[in-house]
């Protein structure tokens, strides 16, 4: 295909494939332990990162994933120590750091394209630099996840139960908000960080409507991601359209088409209890 | 030469325990030797459940000695496997990807060590645990798909399929049918004489649970009565740690169809 004839086209699907990767491992994780709202929040906090990292002139994504990795630490403390709900703390954390970030970007106007390619992604741009930080985020997130891998599904089931009988739920839960700080700021060279919480939210869903067993949800998770990122990057080629969007695009309409065809009988209905 | 008594296996002493600034608990002392069999009962919004957390280490007291095994219920470490809990069901019941087989290994995570596969031993502890409570044949079932009474044999299996030596159970028959709830403290206490287990249960079920706990421990904020189940049943702390006159229906085996009736304050 000639699309594979440019280097950034390379760049380009191997960062979008290992990102999908990443995100729909985790996206499991998200919808198991209900925490869709929190990806939503951390991902919006980032624009305080990177405001902060076009201000200062250090790396955006070093500022990104220091005030992600804050503001997931945040929400889990006002969660688990405060007298408010999860979705409240994250309301007020995620608005508050993005109001940063918005104040921050009005101190100067030239910084407002490259903010675009933050807040909409530019995966096409992504040099070889970026690619190997995205791969090491990859590695240090999957590697996390694989070692606490059944730890993980259990204080995401039943977090009470898992913590009276020896595991250490509570810092495997900040691990988490940590790993989904990490994967949102890759996911923002990808789609940027307004859709990055689409791929830890739409992945998993796919495949809650489509098996009944976690193993089936992550295997058609991981599937999705991968058709949905390798199909935004072929139709952004040749349509000429924003690859972020597409990418998104395509997993909703992933999700409908499973939800359709879970309504209608051709994938298995998790049972709902007897 | 006297022969020591053995070490509790649970140990509470002048335990206060506030939540949000109210006071949940106060001056609870109960000491439950190994292999014994307790009933934690009480009115609603007693405390029952916040003091099981406690034993369980779930809440710290704000004064207060607790000692599970020997240790702080907080600092069992590794030892955290020698303990079952079994939630209450509500909880439980919400749908989840995960089949009967899954939910019991989970039982097993903190035995098999992380970063680590369950082993071909680890597979046949949970079978071996989903045979002696029935549900041999669920194994592949998703854990929705069970009637109640299964899922909580199930958690049951999951707390069993470890070194278990104290079980703990937080309303186990709520919402199960009285023919389903005999079956089920009938199971305990087989479980009870054949591991030597500890068990505590708590339940609203006082003539139930009386009918096959070897002690009753009364709590409405404070600990009124501590006992035998025939001297708990007969003691008028019992009316008065419930505030009303007390009316039950015995389901003793040695008694069937006995009324009691205690008046209250």
């Amino acid at each position: 295909m000639e699309l594979f004839a440019f280097d950034f086209m390379q760049r380009a699907f191997v960062a979008g494939l290992s990102v999908s990767l990443l995100c729909s491992v985790l996206s499991l994780f998200v919808l198991l332990k209900r925490m869709a709202f929190a990806g939503i929040g951390i991902s919006h906090a980032a624009l305080g990162g990177v405001s902060l990292g076009l201000l200062t002139g250090v790396s955006p994504l070093l500022t990104t994933l220091a005030v992600c990795v804050a503001a997931a630490l945040g929400i889990g403390a006002v969660t688990r120590g405060g007298r408010i709900n999860e979705d409240a703390a994250i309301g007020i954390l995620s608005t508050g750091i993005m109001a940063l970030g918005v104040v921050l970007v009005g101190f100067s106007d030239r910084y407002q394209g490259d903010l675009y390619s933050y807040l909409f992604g530019n995966i096409l741009a992504v040099d070889t630099a970026q690619l190997w930080e995205l791969l090491g985020v990859l590695l240090l997130v999957l590697g996390f996840v694989a070692t606490f891998f059944k730890e993980l599904l259990f204080v995401s089931y039943d977090e009470e139960v898992a913590q009276v009988t020896g595991i250490p739920a509570r810092a495997l839960y900040f691990g988490l908000l940590v790993a989904i700080a990490c994967t949102v700021v890759a996911a923002i060279h990808v789609v940027g960080l307004v859709l990055a919480s689409a791929l830890l939210v739409i992945p998993a869903a796919i495949g809650y409507q489509l098996a009944a067993n976690w193993r089936g949800i992550l295997v058609i998770a991981i599937v999705s991601g991968w058709l949905a990122v390798a199909g935004g990057l072929v139709l952004s080629f040749y349509w000429d359209v924003a690859t972020g969007g597409t990418i998104v695009l395509i997993l909703v309409f992933l999700f409908f088409a499973a939800f359709l065809l879970a309504r209608i009988g051709l994938a298995p209905q998790p049972a709902k209890g007897a | 030469m006297t022969d020591a008594a053995p070490a509790p296996v649970v140990y509470l002493k002048d335990v206060d325990l506030a939540l949000e600034r109210r006071e949940v608990l106060s001056g609870i002392s109960l000491a439950l030797a190994p292999g014994r069999f307790l009933g934690l009962i009480g009115p609603n919004g007693a405390g029952k459940t916040s003091c099981l957390k406690v034993i369980l280490g779930v809440y710290r007291p704000t004064r207060g000695v607790v000692r599970v095994l020997g240790s702080p219920p907080w600092e069992l470490g590794r030892r955290a496997h020698h303990i079952g809990y079994v939630p209450q069901r509500s909880f439980t019941e919400r749908w989840a990807p995960f089949s009967v087989f899954d939910v019991v290994m989970m039982g097993r995570s903190c035995c098999i060590g992380v970063g680590r596969r369950p082993s071909a031993d680890d597979r046949e502890m949970v079978m071996a645990s989903l045979r002696r409570m029935g549900l041999e044949e669920l194994a592949t079932r998703p854990i929705g798909a069970l009637s109640g009474g299964q899922t909580q044999r199930v958690m049951i299996a999951r707390a069993l399929c470890r070194e278990t030596r104290l079980l703990v159970l937080d309303e186990p028959t709520e919402g199960v049918d009285l023919p389903h709830q005999a079956r089920l403290y009938q199971l305990l206490k087989d479980l009870q004489m054949e591991r030597g287990l500890t068990i505590i249960t708590v339940s609203h079920d006082v003539a139930m649970l009386a009918a096959y706990a070897d002690e009753l421990a009364c709590i409405n904020r404070t600990l009124h009565v501590h006992g035998h189940p025939r001297d708990v049943m007969e003691s008028h702390d019992l009316g008065r740690a419930y505030a009303c006159e007390f009316d039950f229906f015995s389901h003793h085996p040695d008694h069937p169809g006995h009324t009691h009736r205690h008046g209250g304050v």
